[in-house]
């Protein structure tokens, strides 16, 4: 039942651990290694993202009717995080470590905050009514 | 189905009016060292030295303590306070004067004023602990964290309880019989409600701040509920040894959050990590120094230390740093969908200016050390800390004002 919650959060540690990588890449000014792995972060949220807001959330939507509760809260912030992630990005390019710290401490705090109420209250919402839906499924099995 | 609730944030003035509110206890803590540090020193339980005491614990640490709650049980937890912005307003207010009434009242031994503190903090109290337990007992989840902040609620209801029983043995209403419930009073409200409720938030927020693996299972599930047993224990059992097992449960707290931030993935070390880490060295060594002092070995100075070491080695540098991060994102998270062009968190603050603060603290608790064993050490101590309480108040005001300029832009009148 609660496949699709472990499998959410295992990729959101994964996307912490190519975050980590590139905040760390930044702190020896190694800019083309951080380069690399703040473009691979993005890739890899962006992908998160997309399950969730073109599979996840409307199949939640439709078999709870609740458009305007949690998965409104959730775009809301992707939006907010999207922002940040071109912020990280440009910085690894231009290799600017202000931009870069900037960009990095919001942005963390604002993913793991959000990652949080995803797992402890959404994602277990989702097991409970589409957590068995083959469409979900197959979207949540494609993160790697 | 329960309609989700992590989009109701109280408005950012209803935690950062408290927040705002504490470094002014400290400044008045570290003036009443400069003007009566030597009675400070002389024993724990002077006037001075308790009128500190609780400039420290009902002033500046409620205060936060408070505000944090109100930010962070809807938030993390789903426990919706009524009308929070109607709530805060008793709940800051009646708590601060409270806490001003009761430290004059430890100072100067006026009764009237052990009486009215009694009451303000009391008011206080009976506003927030139903309405925080309402709130607690509506999510359906039993996250460890949830768990532990009904346990922290709990313990701070009867901390009020028996520190008033005791101001009202104090002003001369009841017998002073009632005075031995010090050891108890202590132990619920630096274990009970300040541990417990520093594990309800390190839980969530040690991971998250440095992507440390989380707490094991095992301890988060079973730290609060033997908490509750341990001071059970050594409020029962009148013998100083039966408090050992709540010392073992504190140290172990230290250890095991030292643990998950030595296997941190982040390589960047700020000053929230630092203060974090700080914080636990200290407590370890509080540990260490309350079981030398059931023994009765060390005398008035280990006392004396292990106070330090607990309240401004432990409780003061996590609040510290907490503040740093939690009052920009509040506010960085306010802004953001309302204004344009709002400043990065790392920019409302001046990171230089927060690891001044840092140092300073740092020196603050050695030299605190010091006085126990020379005790004119203690007049650098008090100014330490009106250092420390202008820093963190200059740079909490400066992230408030830069939010305010940001609205303003926003929002030419």
């Amino acid at each position: 039942m609660a496949v699709l919650s472990q499998k959410m959060a295992a990729h959101h540690t994964h996307c912490d651990g190519v975050f980590a990588r590139a905040e760390a890449a930044a702190e020896r000014a190694d800019w083309a290694a951080c380069a690399l792995d703040a473009n691979a972060f993005r890739d890899d949220v962006l992908a998160h993202f997309a399950v969730e807001e073109d599979t996840i959330f409307p199949a939640f939507e439709a078999a709870t009717g609740m458009t305007e509760g949690p998965t409104r809260v959730m775009r809301g912030e992707h939006v907010q995080m999207r922002d940040l992630m071109a912020a990280l990005v440009a910085a690894a390019a231009a290799s600017d470590a202000e931009a870069f710290s900037d960009a990095a401490e919001t942005l963390l705090i604002l993913m793991q905050q959000h990652n949080m109420k995803e797992e402890n209250i959404l994602y277990p919402m989702c097991d409970q009514t589409v957590g068995n839906d083959p469409v979900v499924c197959t979207a949540v099995e494609g993160l790697v | 189905m329960q309609a989700l609730s992590f989009e109701q944030a109280p408005p950012p003035s209803v935690p950062i009016r408290f927040f705002l509110t504490a470094p002014l206890f400290m400044l008045l803590a570290g003036l009443l060292l400069l003007i009566d540090g030597e009675a400070v020193m002389a024993s724990r339980w002077t006037p001075a030295a308790l009128a500190l005491t609780h400039l420290m614990t009902a002033g500046f640490m409620l205060q936060v303590m408070l505000g944090a709650l109100f930010q962070l049980m809807p938030v993390a937890a789903g426990a919706n306070l009524w009308r929070p912005s109607v709530l805060a307003l008793p709940v800051h207010l009646l708590s601060a004067i409270g806490a001003v009434l009761l430290v004059a009242a430890f100072h100067h031994q006026i009764a009237w004023a052990y009486q009215l503190a009694v009451v303000a903090i009391g008011c206080s109290v009976l506003a927030f602990v139903p309405a925080g337990m309402l709130a607690l007992s509506r999510p359906p989840g039993t996250s460890h964290s949830l768990i532990a902040l009904r346990i922290a609620l709990l313990a701070f209801f009867a901390t009020v309880l028996a520190g008033a029983t005791m101001a009202l043995a104090r002003a001369g209403l009841i017998d002073t019989g009632w005075l031995r419930f010090s050891s108890s009073h202590v132990a619920l409200g630096l274990a009970g409600w300040g541990c417990v409720l520093v594990a309800a938030v390190g839980y969530l927020v040690v991971p998250m701040f440095q992507l440390t693996p989380a707490y094991p299972r095992w301890f988060a599930r079973s730290f609060a509920p033997l908490m509750v047993l341990a001071i059970g224990l050594g409020m029962v059992v009148l013998h100083p040894t039966a408090w050992l097992p709540l010392i073992g449960l504190v140290a172990l707290f230290a250890s095991v959050t030292l643990d998950r931030q030595q296997r941190r993935r982040r390589a960047k070390l700020d000053a929230t990590f630092r203060f974090w880490r700080f914080a636990m060295g200290c407590v370890l060594f509080a540990c260490a120094g309350s079981v030398l002092m059931i023994f009765n070995i060390g005398g008035n100075a280990v006392a004396l230390a292990v106070g330090v070491l607990a309240i401004l080695g432990g409780f003061v540098s996590v609040i510290s740093g907490m503040l740093y991060k939690i009052v920009p994102f509040i506010l960085w998270l306010y802004l953001q969908p309302r204004v344009q062009g709002v400043p990065p968190m790392t920019r409302m603050l001046n990171e230089q200016w927060v690891l001044w603060h840092l140092r300073a603290h740092v020196a603050m608790i050695g030299a605190a050390l010091l006085a126990t064993l020379w005790w004119p050490a203690v007049y650098l101590v008090g100014s330490l800390m009106v250092v420390s309480a202008a820093l963190l108040g200059g740079q909490l005001l400066r992230v408030v004002g830069r939010a305010r300029a940001a609205l303003r832009l926003a929002q030419p009148s």
